[in-house]
C-alpha cells in the first residue's frame, strides 16, 4: 500500500505491507533513531515519535495508520525548534550516556514544552513516565528539561555551571560536552544496527525447551528446504571448541565449559541450532522446522540441589588442566557422553560436584576472636538474579572484507572478542578486526561474548553479513545476570561495638556455565570485608553449577551482594549491642592510614599484599550524610506508632508515619576498586595532525560511561587545546592499541592513564622539535593554551610544529604513545544514606530520600560523574525493591519481559536524590582520579534493609524487598513463598 | 500480526467487515500483506478481523502470533467526552490521556485511567479498546462496572456493560461500542483501588466497588475485581455477604474477604504467578477492597484519597 503522510513537516509516499508497524517502516526509510528496546510490548518507549502532538510508541501502531497524520521524529537534520532546544539541554544538563534512549527523551520533552512551557517535576515525571532508560538514573533529566524551559523564554539561558575541581587545569574537574553527545541526541547513526547493509543474511537460535538434556539429535532437512534459509548449523555440525565467553585476561580464570552448540544443553534457552535466513521471518520460520530429540535428564534448580549429594550433574565429562593439578580428591574423569572442560589453572574446582570454583582464606584467630567477643551473630543473606537489560540487547553485525573477518560490536572488550572468536573461527586474530560501535548500555553483560561467536562463524564460512540481535526475551534468558548468592556472615564484637572476628561464607550460583564463576563471588568478599578492621576474617566462596540462566558479570560484579551481607550484618550486630549503626561503622571502619591486612589474602589471581591505605574520605562523607538526615537530632529518636525492637536499641528511631506508613533511615559505607592491578594493561595513542589537532587511539571502551571524553580531556588539557581538537577513536582492534577493555571500573584509572601518558609523551617530542625549530633548550619551553608553543626565542603555533613533521625534511609525525599498567590498588569509597516509607499494612516500601557521598579522586568530568552515579543507584534500587528473575520448577524463566520484570521509570526515583562528589586524591590515578561507577551499586540494598528495620523493627534478608516479602517478615503473610522462588 | 488493514468507509461497512461478509462494500479495499505466492501472507484466509482502535492491544507483542485482519475504527467511533442531561457519554475512542483532561469524566474514572502511569500508552490507549480487551488486568473495567454503565453500541443497541462482557466476545457477537453512557447515581459511593508493582505497570489486582449507605447499612454494593479471575468481574457472593451490613471497619472487611483460612477461597481463587504467590494475592486483594469500600465517595466528589492507584 501507498502511506502519505508528514514526516518532520516534509510530505511522504512511501509504500509499505499493511502489517507493518510505524516503527520498523521508519527504520527501514533510514530513519534510525526510533530504537527498539522492547520488541513491541509497548513498555520502553525508545520507539515514540509525536503523532498529531501526541508522544506515542510507533510500535505500536500500524503504518497505515499513519496516513495523513503528521509525524515528528528525530533526524539528524531536523529543524523542529522545539526539538533543538530540547537535545541541546540533555546534552548541556550532562544527561546523554549511552545514548540509545535519547532520541525518546528529545521527544518527549519536545512534547512536554508545547504543551506546558514551564513544566513542573511533576509534569517532567509525566513527560518520562513511558521511557526507560538505564544508564542515567533520570535525575537529571529533570534539570535538562527546566533548562530547556528557560531556553524557551531565553535561547541564550546557560545551565549554572556546577562544582569545578582543580582548579589549576582548564579542563579536568570541569564540567565539559560529552564528546558523543551531539551525535547520539542528534540520532545519527552510532550503534551496530545502524551499520547493517540490505543484502545482510540474519541469524536465529532455536533455545532448548529443556534445563538439562542431551541433544540426541537434529534433522534439519526441512528446515534447509524453505525459502531463504541460507544455512543450519547445530551440535553435529559445528567446530567443537571448548572456550568460556568471558571477556577476562588470558589465561581466563573462568574455566573454558562452552562450546559454539554443546551435546548437552544446560538451561532453558541454551543454543541447540541456528538459522541463517534471508529475513528474520524465514529464519524464524525455519527454526520451527528443526527437529530435535532430546534426553530429558533432572535439572539442577538451586545452590542447594547443587550441593546435594547424588545429585544430577551439570558438567559430567572429562576436566582438564592446562596448567597446574587438579585439586586433592576431586575427580576428573568425564562419563564418556559429556563435553569436557578445561581449566586454565586450578581454581579449587570440582565439576563433578558441580563446584565450579571455590576459594578461601583470611587472617589471625579467627575462633579465639569469637571467643573474645561479647556478642556473636550468624546471619544469612541472600541476593537473587537480576539482568542488566541494557536497552540496546545484545547484537553484532559481522561480514568478511578483504579475506578478513569483521565484526561490529556491541561490547565492553574488543581484544576478548578478537581474541575468543579467532580461536572460535579457527582464523589467526590479524584475520578478524573488531569495531566496538557506540554501546546501548552494557553493565557487564557485554563483557562476555554472547553473540559474536556463532555469528563470526556464519559469516566467514559463508563469506556474507551476518546480523544476529537478541530478542528483549533473550536477552532476559539467555545474556547474563548477576550471580544468585547467599552469604552467611558470623560478626563477633566487644560490647563497646570494636570487632573481634568475621566468618563470610559464599555461596554462588554461576548457572550452567563458568563464565566469572570465581571472580565474581571472590569481589562480594574483596569490596566489603576490607572495608572494616578487623584482626581476625576468614572467608570460603563456594561457586555453584545449576541449570538456571547464565550468570557472569554485571555492574559492582559481586560487590553488591557482599556488600550487603557485610553492612546488613554489621547494623544487626549494632542492635544487638544497643549502639547506633552509624557509631558501629565509626567504630571499625577502615580510616586514613589504616594497614589493610585482609588483602594479603585477596590478591584478585596473584599473591596478595596488605596495603597502607593512603587518604581515606569516609569521614567526611559519613559526616556530611548525618548532618543532611539529622541523623543526631530530633528526627531521630521518636516513637513509631507501632513499637519497634530499636527503640530499645539505640537513637535508631524515627518519628512515626501516617498511619501505615513508617518511615525508617539507614546508612552504610562502600568500597570498589579501579581496575585489577598487577593484571590487566592499557595503551593509547596520540598524533599530532598536520595543522596541530590530535587523533587520539585509545583501546579503552566507551559503554556511554564517558570515557572517550575522559581521554580526550586529559589530552586537550596536557596539549593546551579544546576538546574540540581531539577526536578519539576507540575500541577498534585495527587503529587503536590494546586495551583490556571496560570492566572492573578500570576505565577512567588504567585507559585514561594511558591516555595521560601518550599525552604527555607527545608532549615531550613536540617541545623537543619546538626546541630544535626554536634553537633552544626543551626545558625553557611550554605548551600554553590554544596550542601555543611557548619558548624564551619565539612561539609557535602546534600546526607549525605539526606541519614540520610531515614534510620532507620534517622530524616524522609525531605521535605520543602511553601503556599503563600499575601494582597500586586505587579505592574508591562512600557513604550511602536511605530513608525509605514502609506501609506496615500492605508491605510497600518507598524510597523517599537517597544521598551519595563518593569519593572518586579527582572528578574528571564531574556532572558526567554524577550521571554515573545517579544511574548506577537507580540500579541498586531497582535490584533492592523490584527485580528479580523467576523461575518454574522447569527451570523456565517467567518473566522474561519489561512487563513482569520492572525497572525503575523516572517515577520511582527518589524526590529527593543527591549525589555529592568528596575528592581525595589518588596517587596514581590521572589527575588524581579513581573509578566512579560501579561503587554506586553497592549501597542500596543494605542502607534500605536497614532503613526498612529501623521503621518496622524487622530484618529483610533476601532482596528484592517486595511487598510479599515484607509482608511474611513482618507476620502478616504466612509461609515462605513458592518453593523459593516466588516473591 | 496484523496481515490486513481495513478502513471502512462507515459504520456499516466495519460492522459487515467484523462480521465477515467479504462481499461487503470496500472490502476488496483491504490492503494485505502480499506473501511469496502472491496471496495473504501468514496464513489470512484464517486470519480473524478484530476492531482496531488505540492498538495498544492488537499491536502489541502480546498479539504477534495472532494473524489479524485489522478493521480501523478511527473516524467512525466518536472521540469526545460531554454530558446529556445528568449523564456522561464517553466515545469509546476517547484515549486514557483525554479521560484525565476532561473536566467531565468523574473523578473515579479519571483516576483509574491514571493509573495507567505510562503517558505514551495514554496518549493511545482508547476506553473501547479497554472494554474490547476485556482482561484480567483491565484498568477501566473494574470502575465502569461497578458503575453499572451503558454501552451505545455502533449497531443501535444499548447494553449494560455487564451484559455485554456475558456476550461471546467475538466482534460478531458484541458489536462495537460507540459510547459509553455513566447515568447520575444519586446516593452512590463508588471507590476504585488497584496494587502495581511500580509506576509504570498493569492492573495487578484492582478493586471497584459502589454502593448506598442506608443509615450507615450497606446496600446493592456492586463489587468488580480485576487479578483474581480471568476477567475483571462482579463477586456476587462477596456483595451479598455485606449486605445490610453496618459498614465494617477495615479489619473486618479483610476478615470477611479472606475468610478463616486467610486465603480468600470463599470467594475468589488467585493463582501463584510471576506477579506473587496466591496468598499474598488473596492478602493484597482484601485491603484493595477495604480500601474501595472506604474510601468511596459520591459519584461525583472530588479526587479519590486512597494512597492506591491514583
Amino acid at each position: 500500500m501507498i502511506l502519505s503522510f508528514s514526516l518532520n513537516g516534509r510530505p511522504r509516499r512511501w509504500e509499505c505491507e499493511p502489517g507493518a508497524n510505524l516503527r520498523d517502516l521508519l527504520r527501514s526509510k533510514g530513519l534510525i533513531s526510533v530504537r527498539n528496546g522492547c520488541d513491541g510490548e509497548g513498555s520502553c518507549g525508545l520507539c515514540a515519535v509525536i503523532m498529531d502532538g501526541k508522544l506515542v510508541n510507533s510500535c505500536m501502531i500500524l503504518a497505515a495508520e499513519a496516513e495523513g497524520r503528521s509525524v515528528i521524529a528525530v533526524e539528524p537534520d531536523a529543524e523542529d525548534p522545539l526539538l533543538i532546544i530540547a537535545q541541546r539541554s540533555l546534552i548541556d544538563a550532562h544527561c546523554v550516556q549511552c545514548g540509545y534512549c535519547t532520541p525518546a527523551v528529545s521527544l518527549a520533552l519536545r512534547d512536554l514544552l508545547a504543551r506546558s512551557p514551564e513544566p513542573s517535576d511533576e509534569e517532567v515525571r509525566d513527560a518520562l513516565s513511558g521511557t526507560l532508560c538505564r544508564c542515567t538514573g533520570y535525575q537529571q533529566f529533570l534539570d535538562a528539561a527546566h533548562l530547556a524551559s528557560k531556553r524557551l523564554r531565553d535561547p541564550g539561558y546557560a545551565l549554572e555551571a556546577g562544582p569545578a575541581f582543580k582548579p589549576e587545569f582548564r579542563h579536568i574537574g570541569k564540567d565539559r560536552e560529552k564528546v558523543d553527545a551531539r551525535g547520539l541526541a542528534r540520532g545519527e547513526a552510532a550503534f551496530v544496527e545502524d551499520r547493517v547493509t540490505p543484502d545482510s543474511l540474519h541469524l536465529k537460535v532455536l533455545g532448548s525447551p529443556h534445563a538439562h538434556a542431551f541433544v540426541k539429535s537434529v534433522d534439519a532437512s526441512a528446515a534447509l528446504a524453505m525459502s531463504g534459509v541460507v544455512k543450519v548449523i547445530h551440535t553435529f555440525n559445528c567446530p567443537d571448541k571448548v572456550y568460556t565467553t568471558a571477556g577476562q585476561g588470558f589465561p581466563e580464570p573462568s574455566p573454558h565449559d562452552q562450546r559454539m552448540f554443546s551435546r548437552k544443553v544446560r538451561f532453558v534457552g541454551d543454543r541447540v541450532a541456528a538459522v541463517l535466513a534471508e529475513s528474520p521471518a524465514e529464519a524464524r520460520a525455519a527454526l520451527a522446522a528443526i527437529k530435535v530429540e532430546y534426553e530429558i535428564l533432572e535439572p539442577v534448580l538451586s545452590i542447594a540441589q547443587a550441593k546435594a549429594p547424588g545429585a544430577p550433574l551439570v558438567h559430567s565429562g572429562e576436566v582438564v588442566y592446562v596448567a597446574g593439578e587438579a585439586p586433592a580428591g576431586t575427580s576428573t574423569r568425564g562419563d564418556g557422553r559429556d563435553d569436557s572442560i578445561t581449566y586454565q589453572f586450578p581454581i579449587g574446582a570440582d565439576p563433578h560436584r558441580n563446584l565450579a570454583a571455590s576459594a578461601h582464606g583470611g587472617i589471625g584467630d579467627v575462633e579465639a576472636g569469637f571467643a573474645r567477643a561479647d556478642v556473636v551473630i550468624e546471619r544469612t543473606y541472600r541476593g537473587n538474579r537480576v539482568q542488566c537489560t541494557p536497552m540496546e540487547p545484545h547484537v553484532v553485525y559481522a561480514k568478511v572484507d578483504g579475506g578478513r573477518l569483521v565484526l561490529h560490536a556491541s561490547t565492553q572488550v574488543s581484544w576478548h572478542v578478537r581474541r575468543i572468536v579467532s580461536r572460535v573461527v579457527g582464523i589467526p586474530e590479524n584475520k578478524v578486526r573488531v569495531i566496538k560501535e557506540r554501546v546501548g548500555g552494557g553493565f557487564g553483560a557485554k563483557q562476555d561474548i554472547v553473540v559474536e561467536d556463532i555469528a563470526g562463524w556464519l559469516a566467514w564460512t559463508t563469506g556474507k553479513p551476518v546480523f544476529f540481535r537478541y530478542t528483549r526475551e533473550e536477552e532476559f534468558f539467555a545474556s547474563r545476570t548477576r550471580h544468585a548468592m547467599d552469604i552467611t556472615v558470623k560478626m563477633g564484637a566487644r560490647r563497646d561495638g570494636t570487632l573481634t572476628a568475621i566468618d563470610m561464607h559464599v555461596d554462588a550460583d554461576t548457572g550452567p556455565y563458568g563464565q566469572h564463576c570465581l571472580t565474581v563471588p571472590m569481589n562480594a568478599v574483596s569490596k566489603s570485608l576490607p572495608l572494616l578492621i578487623c584482626p581476625n576474617a576468614r572467608f570460603t566462596v563456594d561457586s555453584w553449577y545449576t541449570n538456571l540462566s547464565v550468570a557472569g558479570a554485571y555492574q559492582g560484579y559481586g560487590a553488591p551482594k557482599g556488600s550487603f551481607a557485610i553492612q546488613a550484618c554489621l547494623a544487626e550486630l549494632a542492635v544487638e549491642l544497643g549502639i547506633d549503626q552509624l557509631e558501629m561503622i565509626e567504630k571499625n571502619r577502615v580510616r586514613s592510614g589504616t594497614r589493610i591486612e585482609i588483602l594479603k589474602s585477596l590478591g584478585e589471581g596473584r599473591e596478595g599484599a596488605a596495603v597502607d591505605l593512603g587518604e581515606c574520605g569516609l569521614g567526611e562523607m559519613i559526616e556530611r550524610g548525618k548532618k543532611a538526615f539529622n541523623w543526631d537530632g530530633t528526627g531521630r529518636g521518636g516513637p513509631l506508632t507501632q513499637g519497634s525492637p530499636t527503640a530499645q536499641g539505640g537513637a535508631k528511631v524515627v518519628a512515626a508515619g501516617e498511619g501505615d506508613w513508617k518511615r525508617g533511615k539507614g546508612a552504610v559505607i562502600v568500597q570498589q576498586g579501579s581496575g585489577l592491578p598487577g593484571l590487566d594493561a592499557a595503551n593509547a595513542e596520540i598524533r599530532l595532525l598536520a595543522d596541530g589537532t590530535l587523533l587520539l587511539l585509545s583501546g579503552g571502551a566507551d559503554l556511554g560511561t564517558g570515557l572517550d571524553t575522559v581521554t580526550a580531556k586529559t589530552a586537550a588539557e596536557i596539549m593546551g587545546l579544546d576538546l574540540e581538537d581531539v577526536t578519539v577513536i576507540s575500541g577498534d582492534t585495527d587503529l587503536t592499541p590494546f586495551d583490556k577493555g571496560a570492566y572492573a571500573s578500570s576505565g577512567t584509572y588504567f585507559s585514561g592513564n594511558a591516555a595521560l601518558k601518550a599525552a604527555e609523551d607527545l608532549r615531550t617530542k613536540v617541545l623537543a622539535a619546538a626546541a630544535e625549530m626554536l634553537g633552544e633548550d626543551p626545558s625553557t619551553i611550554r605548551i600554553g593554551h590554544r596550542g601555543r608553543v611557548i619558548g624564551s626565542k619565539g612561539e609557535l603555533k602546534l600546526g607549525d610544529i605539526a606541519h614540520r613533521t610531515v614534510e620532507g625534511e620534517g622530524f616524522g609525525e609525531l605521535v605520543g604513545f602511553g601503556s599503563f599498567k600499575t601494582l597500586h590498588a586505587a579505592f574508591p569509597y562512600g557513604a550511602h544514606f536511605a530513608e525509605v516509607l514502609v506501609n506496615t499494612r500492605t508491605g510497600e516500601v518507598k524510597l523517599e530520600r537517597f544521598h551519595v557521598y563518593q569519593d572518586c579522586g579527582t572528578p574528571i568530568n564531574p556532572a558526567l560523574a554524577k550521571g554515573q552515579i545517579f544511574g548506577g543507584v537507580m540500579k541498586a534500587v531497582g535490584h533492592s525493591l523490584y527485580e528479580e528473575l523467576l523461575f518454574d520448577e522447569k527451570g523456565r524463566c517467567l518473566n522474561p519481559t519489561f512487563l513482569d520484570y520492572k525497572i525503575p521509570s523516572i517515577n520511582e526515583v527518589p524526590r529527593d536524590f543527591v549525589v555529592e562528589l568528596v575528592p581525595v586524591e589518588d596517587e596514581i590515578g590521572p589527575f588524581g582520579a579513581k573509578s566512579v561507577s560501579e561503587i554506586s551499586l553497592n549501597g542500596a540494598a543494605p542502607a534500605i534493609a536497614i532503613a526498612i528495620h529501623d521503621a518496622t523493627g524487622v530484618w529483610v534478608r533476601e532482596y528484592p524487598f517486595t511487598p510479599e516479602r515484607l509482608l511474611r517478615a513482618l507476620g502478616r503473610l504466612p509461609g515462605a513463598g513458592i518453593k523459593g522462588k516466588l516473591p | 500480526m496484523t496481515v490486513a488493514f481495513h478502513k471502512p468507509r462507515d459504520a456499516a461497512e466495519a460492522l459487515a467487515l467484523l462480521s465477515g461478509v467479504d462481499e461487503a462494500p470496500g472490502a476488496d479495499d483491504a490492503d494485505r500483506a502480499k506473501g511469496a505466492d502472491g496471496k495473504g501472507a501468514g496464513g489470512i484466509k484464517s486470519a480473524r478481523r478484530l476492531p482496531l482502535a488505540g492498538g495498544t492491544q492488537l499491536n502489541s507483542s502480546e498479539s504477534r502470533n495472532l494473524a489479524v485482519e485489522a478493521v480501523a475504527l478511527d473516524g467512525l467511533v466518536p472521540k469526545s467526552v460531554e454530558r446529556q442531561g445528568s449523564a456522561t457519554i464517553i466515545g469509546a475512542m476517547t484515549t486514557f490521556q483525554e479521560l484525565i483532561d476532561s473536566p467531565m469524566v468523574p473523578p473515579i474514572l479519571a483516576a483509574a485511567a491514571r493509573g495507567m502511569v505510562d503517558r505514551n500508552i495514554r496518549n493511545r490507549a482508547t476506553v473501547g479498546g479497554n472494554l474490547g480487551a476485556d482482561k484480567s488486568c483491565s484498568s477501566l473495567i473494574p470502575v465502569l462496572l461497578a458503575l453499572d454503565v451503558d454501552l451505545l453500541l455502533l449497531d443501535g443497541r444499548r447494553v449494560r456493560l455487564e451484559d455485554w462482557l456475558e456476550l461471546p466476545s467475538e466482534p460478531k457477537g458484541r458489536g462495537i461500542i460507540s459510547k459509553i453512557s455513566m447515568g447520575g447515581r444519586e446516593g452512590w459511593l463508588s471507590g476504585y483501588a488497584r496494587w502495581s508493582r511500580v509506576s509504570a505497570d498493569l492492573s495487578v489486582l484492582g478493586a471497584a466497588a459502589a454502593y448506598r449507605l442506608e443509615r450507615n447499612t450497606v446496600r446493592d454494593l456492586r463489587l468488580v475485581l480485576g487479578g483474581v479471575a480471568a476477567h475483571a468481574r462482579r463477586f456476587p457472593a462477596l456483595e451479598a455477604a455485606f449486605e445490610g451490613l453496618p459498614l465494617p471497619d477495615r479489619s473486618a472487611i479483610e476478615a470477611l474477604v479472606v475468610g478463616h483460612d486467610g486465603s480468600g477461597a470463599s470467594y475468589f481463587s488467585t493463582i501463584d504467578d510471576a506477579r506473587g504467590s496466591a496468598a499474598f494475592k488473596s492478602f493484597r486483594m482484601a485491603v484493595l477492597i477495604a480500601d474501595a469500600i472506604l474510601f468511596a465517595k459520591p459519584d461525583e466528589a472530588g479526587s479519590l484519597p486512597t494512597e492506591e492507584g491514583a
